[in-house]
């Protein structure tokens, strides 16, 4: 489903992204694991079209993403830790917008509000301006305007980071909603419990490159836990990992 | 290219700016409030003032010739008089002059003016010209006039009489106090000493009359109230428009551009199908809109105001105010014109800032990109403008709109402008895209 071979990316003076590979399978959830710089978002942003590989490849539903982002577009969705919204539209009028450039016709468009407003239970302030919404309204509408389209793929970045717990528990409920409509899922994260719980198969990604990957009980492997695997892992290499 | 795409991005940016009260204030409230008070408030009050104050009397010093002495008996016109009026004025004085200006038989009217003037002319005799100085430092005094010790030995022997009368040009009494005291210098007086000189050489009443008859000249202004009217606009237009273009939408545009970076939307907006090319052009559009309508709530402001200013100040020498619709709309499509080469360079200049603030640190020199043409341009006659003019950017716009202000319309001067600056607005757009393409500087941190 997500293939994605020798994968690099180089900035000026670093190299972000370092020869990663990893296959992502239809219906599951994989989890890209790594601390903060490890090279995460920078995956995801070449996955998402929106940074261009220095070399390797990116395969979505057999559409090459590095030569045909556009057609690769429509078939993913995609929720980041930056969760920007244009406050002085409605909840209706922001869907609205994201359905017209994802050139759906219009009499779709509405159907598949209709649709994803019941499914997330947004009736109430579906036309209110965002400006005046709570965080948990919020985070609704950036995961609506994500698949607005409904993408088979989802690409998840730090999703619920910077989240309260109620608006986290909100969108931890939306991944698995979305793994039982048989969704592709990219996951990555640094907080272990949530992967623990989510993910079918995770990659270790640490400065830039993949140092484990495999299905949940690979990783975990002899430790406690995929926290106690991952320190294990990713702390050998980086010291403010190092536990114990 | 998807024309759908534009529209709906477009349409997306002019229901944010709608709702965005900044955008809104400098679009309606700014030229409503601000043009009327520019073109009718700042002439109202400074005429005001000026009114005021050629109401109020003018205190002269005087030094040297001290005519109390002398009785006014003189009975060659004002000559005397009215300097004696300077040192002496005195009701009995005042009644002296009144009775010989009717001797000259002047109509009611004109006396009634005569009196007005020398009533408000009040003189104080000072020993010298230092205490005059110090009386005149402190303000008490608004003018020095210093008349020689000897005024009727020079006069007796012919000879020139030198007369200085001290002021402050930068005073606006003082002016006032230096045009009234002139008069009865360099008008009655002089006049009255030639009258005097030629009697004496045994020139007859009419001869006299012949050789100082006053020569006057009837100002008679051959320019249309429509290049008066143009005159003016010429000199205030392209700076007032210039900055609407520049300011008036650049809220919008940072909003659009840095503040997608800011609020983090741009990176939602780049996982859609959409080419940046039709974002931008969405996006430019909208720019364009705002910036116009901008323009036309400004211009629309300008001509109601000139239009009363011209009806307030109609008799004091303001310019009655008429613009024909082919002048309006050629002004439309200049401005258009100017307005999508600058909004291009500042969308540019904004894609590349990374912040609100970043962006309008970037954006506000561009203002000068106006001003300073335009302040080039300022009083500068069509005759003045060099075809080289008609290539350089923004400034070609602001010269070929002052020309057809000053009422000259050359299809040639026209062509290049348009020409000209469609081709740099294209260069300008080609270049905001090229930067927004740039994962380099979408990415700034």
């Amino acid at each position: 489903m997500i293939t994605v071979r020798n994968l690099t990316k180089e900035f000026k003076t670093i190299t972000a992204v370092d020869d990663v590979s990893f296959e992502v399978r239809k219906g599951e959830i994989f989890g890209l694991l790594g601390p903060n710089g490890a090279g995460k978002t920078t995956t995801q942003r070449m996955l998402s079209t929106i940074l261009r590989p220095t070399s390797g490849t990116i395969n979505i539903m057999d559409v090459d993403v590095v030569k045909n982002p556009v057609g690769a577009r429509s078939i993913i969705g995609v929720i980041t830790e930056e969760r920007g919204l244009y406050d002085r539209l409605s909840c209706r009028e922001t869907l609205w917008y994201y359905g017209r450039l994802y050139n759906m016709e219009d009499g779709l468009i509405g159907k598949r509000i209709d649709q994803i407003v019941e499914m997330l239970e947004m009736g109430d302030y579906v036309d209110r301006r965002i400006e005046k919404l709570s965080k948990g309204m919020k985070q609704k509408i950036v995961i609506a305007r994500a698949i607005i389209h409904d993408p088979p793929v989802l690409l998840f970045d730090e999703p619920t980071a910077g989240l309260d717990v109620l608006a986290a528990r909100t969108v931890l409920k939306f991944i698995k909603m979305s793994k039982e409509m048989k969704k592709t899922i990219l996951y990555s994260t640094h907080i272990m419990f949530e992967a623990e719980d989510l993910c079918d198969r995770v990659a270790f990604i640490s400065k830039g490159k993949i140092v484990v990957s495999g299905t949940m009980k690979e990783a975990i492997g002899p430790h406690e836990n995929l926290e106690k695997a991952f320190v294990k892992y990713v702390g050998a290499k980086k010291d403010e990992f190092q536990d114990n | 290219m998807n024309f759908r795409i534009i529209k709906t991005v477009f349409k997306k940016e002019v229901i944010e700016t709608f709702r965005d009260k900044r955008t809104m204030i400098i679009m309606l409230v700014l030229p409503v409030i601000l043009m009327p008070s520019m073109i009718i408030g700042i002439p109202a009050l400074t005429l005001q003032r000026e009114v005021e104050i050629s109401e109020l009397p003018s205190k002269i010093a005087v030094v040297g010739y001290n005519a109390t002495s002398d009785i006014p008996d003189i009975a060659t016109g004002l000559r005397i008089s009215s300097l004696h009026y300077f040192l002496n004025s005195s009701d009995e004085n005042l009644e002296n002059l009144t009775a010989q200006i009717r001797e000259l038989n002047e109509s009611e009217e004109d006396i009634e003016d005569i009196i007005d003037f020398f009533e408000n002319l009040h003189f104080y005799h000072v020993d010298t010209l230092d205490d005059a100085m110090e009386l005149f430092d402190d303000g008490q005094v608004h003018a020095i006039v210093e008349i020689p010790f000897d005024l009727l030995d020079l006069e007796d022997r012919n000879e020139i009489v030198n007369i200085t009368v001290y002021f402050d040009n930068t005073k606006t009494r003082s002016r006032f106090a230096y045009t009234r005291v002139n008069l009865i210098v360099s008008d009655l007086y002089t006049r009255s000493r030639q009258q005097e000189v030629l009697q004496e050489r045994g020139l007859s009443q009419s001869e006299i009359e012949y050789v100082i008859m006053p020569s006057f000249t009837y100002p008679e202004d051959t320019s249309t109230p429509e290049e008066r009217g143009g005159f003016i606009l010429a000199m205030l237009l392209p700076m007032i428009l210039g900055i609407y273009i520049v300011t008036g939408s650049m809220y919008h545009t940072i909003d659009t551009t840095a503040g997608e970076k800011e609020r983090h939307t741009l990176e939602a907006l780049l996982v859609t199908p959409p080419s940046k090319t039709e974002l931008v052009m969405g996006k430019f559009l909208s720019i364009l809109l705002v910036t116009m309508l901008i323009i036309i709530v400004a211009m629309l402001s300008l001509v109601i105001s000139l239009h009363y200013s011209s009806e307030i100040f109609g008799g004091i020498g303001a310019v009655s105010f008429s613009m024909s619709l082919p002048v309006i709309i050629f002004l439309i499509v200049i401005f258009f014109v100017l307005a999508v080469l600058v909004n291009a360079v500042e969308m540019a200049i904004c894609f590349f800032a990374k912040s609100f603030k970043e962006a309008e640190n970037y954006i506000t020199p561009i203002i000068f990109m106006v001003l300073i043409p335009a302040i080039f341009l300022q009083g500068l006659s069509p005759e003045d403008m060099t075809l080289s003019m008609f290539f350089v950017p923004i400034l070609n716009v602001l010269t070929v709109f002052q020309e057809v202000l000053l009422g000259v319309v050359d299809p040639l001067h026209i062509g290049i402008v348009i020409g000209t600056s469609t081709l740099y607005a294209i260069l300008a757009s080609i270049i905001a895209i090229r930067i927004f393409n740039r994962e380099e500087v979408l990415f700034r941190t």
